[in-house]
């Protein structure tokens, strides 16, 4: 097994929340992944567009991806599934930072569970749909 | 009320966010909504071609237009016999009566059982002419461009017709519609398969966008424009049947060259 995906690294979200992750974890985001292949990373990469929360939930996911990858148990389709079964909120900013941290298929999955939210909607039912307040 | 939370909507999405979201639609009618939600919206649906980018995916055969144009006033509906062109051994090529149509189905029906025991297959083609003013006894096959080419359809029943399902609309850009029957045989080259494909009837299920929209063919490689009549929207019509006649081959293009029109 190569060295590296052994090697660990500190992800910092905006607000100032560390997270101690290994480095196979951290480079299914591309962003993270193209940092430390440039050697452009420290001991702590920092994360400005994404807050604490948020990062949490996208370690967790990427972390079971990988475990499951490896030959663990479930399915990926039951991994999405379940990254998805949050309120319209969170969903939008867990979006958002797919999106910074440029987790492609976490950015088409959210994408999708948006649109599907408002296909065959009226005016009226798109805008409740996409408004997190109501 | 409604423009002060569509246009908050776009903000708080962000761009990024909203064009992820646009481009997993694929029903226009969901894009033209959103378009209606508010100005903003409406602006960043249209400059950043959302519609014209499901159109593309969902029938790439209009690729060939290089530009669009808008056009006041409205031409009357062009309505000209189709003509049968048999240069081809198992080919039947004919001339919608649009230039520009959206086909939804295709039937076809065999005239007898003995001819459906030398035809397993057939398919279809749309497209256009690159001389529009050849005559069909000039016509080779590298005399038309295919936009369109449809997947190999079973033959299967006999005496009826025989429904050929599109699995989506298809654009015919140019009007011709050639039907070809492919033998069981590959290399039977008899005058039978001739026999068979003039004997054959064609049905064309097709949806007109004229007189809303006309294609200019630009250059002989099919490069075309597409030209809008906004003042002709409510001229448009329903779906209609399309089968051209035996006889009117000769007759169409005497009456062609007399009338000298223009495509």
């Amino acid at each position: 097994m190569a060295s590296y995906e052994r090697r660990k690294v500190t992800l910092k979200s905006s607000d100032g929340e560390e997270f101690l992750v290994e480095e196979a974890v951290a480079m299914e985001s591309r962003m993270i992944r193209y940092m430390i292949w440039d050697g452009l990373a420290g001991d702590v990469i920092e994360l400005p567009g994404v807050k604490g929360k948020f990062l949490s939930m996208i370690i967790d996911f990427c972390k079971k991806r990988v475990a499951w990858a490896a030959g663990g148990d479930g399915t990926l389709e039951g991994l999405k599934s379940d990254f998805v079964k949050v309120d319209l909120g969170t969903l939008i900013h867990l979006s958002a930072a797919s999106f910074c941290l440029k987790t492609n298929d976490l950015v088409d999955l959210t994408s999708q569970t948006l649109a599907n939210r408002i296909q065959g909607k009226t005016i009226d039912e798109i805008c409740r749909a996409l408004n997190p307040e109501e | 009320m409604k423009e002060q939370s569509g246009g908050d909507l776009l903000e708080r999405l962000g761009s990024d966010l909203s064009a992820a979201i646009l481009l997993c639609l694929d029903d226009p009618a969901d894009l033209v909504r959103l378009a209606s939600l508010s100005k903003s919206w409406r602006i960043f649906v249209i400059s950043n071609g959302f519609c014209k980018r499901l159109c593309l995916r969902t029938n790439p055969e209009i690729s060939c237009f290089v530009r669009a144009i808008e056009v006041g006033g409205y031409l009357g509906p062009n309505m000209f016999s189709s003509f049968w062109s048999n240069k081809r051994k198992s080919t039947l090529t004919f001339r919608l009566s649009c230039k520009l149509c959206v086909i939804h189905e295709i039937k076809i029906q065999l005239p007898q059982a003995e001819f459906y025991c030398r035809a397993s297959k057939c398919r279809f083609r749309l497209g256009h002419m690159r001389n529009e003013n050849a005559t069909p006894e000039e016509l080779l096959a590298e005399d038309f461009i295919w936009t369109y080419v449809s997947p190999e359809f079973s033959m299967v029943e006999i005496g009826d017709f025989q429904s050929l399902k599109l699995q989506r609309p298809v654009v015919c850009i140019g009007g011709v519609l050639q039907f070809e029957l492919l033998s069981r045989d590959p290399s039977d080259e008899s005058s039978d398969m001739r026999t068979l494909i003039m004997a054959s009837r064609v049905k064309a299920i097709v949806c007109p966008l004229a007189p809303a929209f006309e294609v200019s063919l630009l250059d002989r490689m099919g490069d075309s424009i597409l030209m809008y009549f906004p003042g002709a929207i409510p001229y448009l019509e329903d779906f209609f049947v399309q089968e051209p006649s035996f006889s009117s081959r000769r007759k169409f293009w005497r009456k062609a060259k007399r009338r000298r029109k223009n495509w």
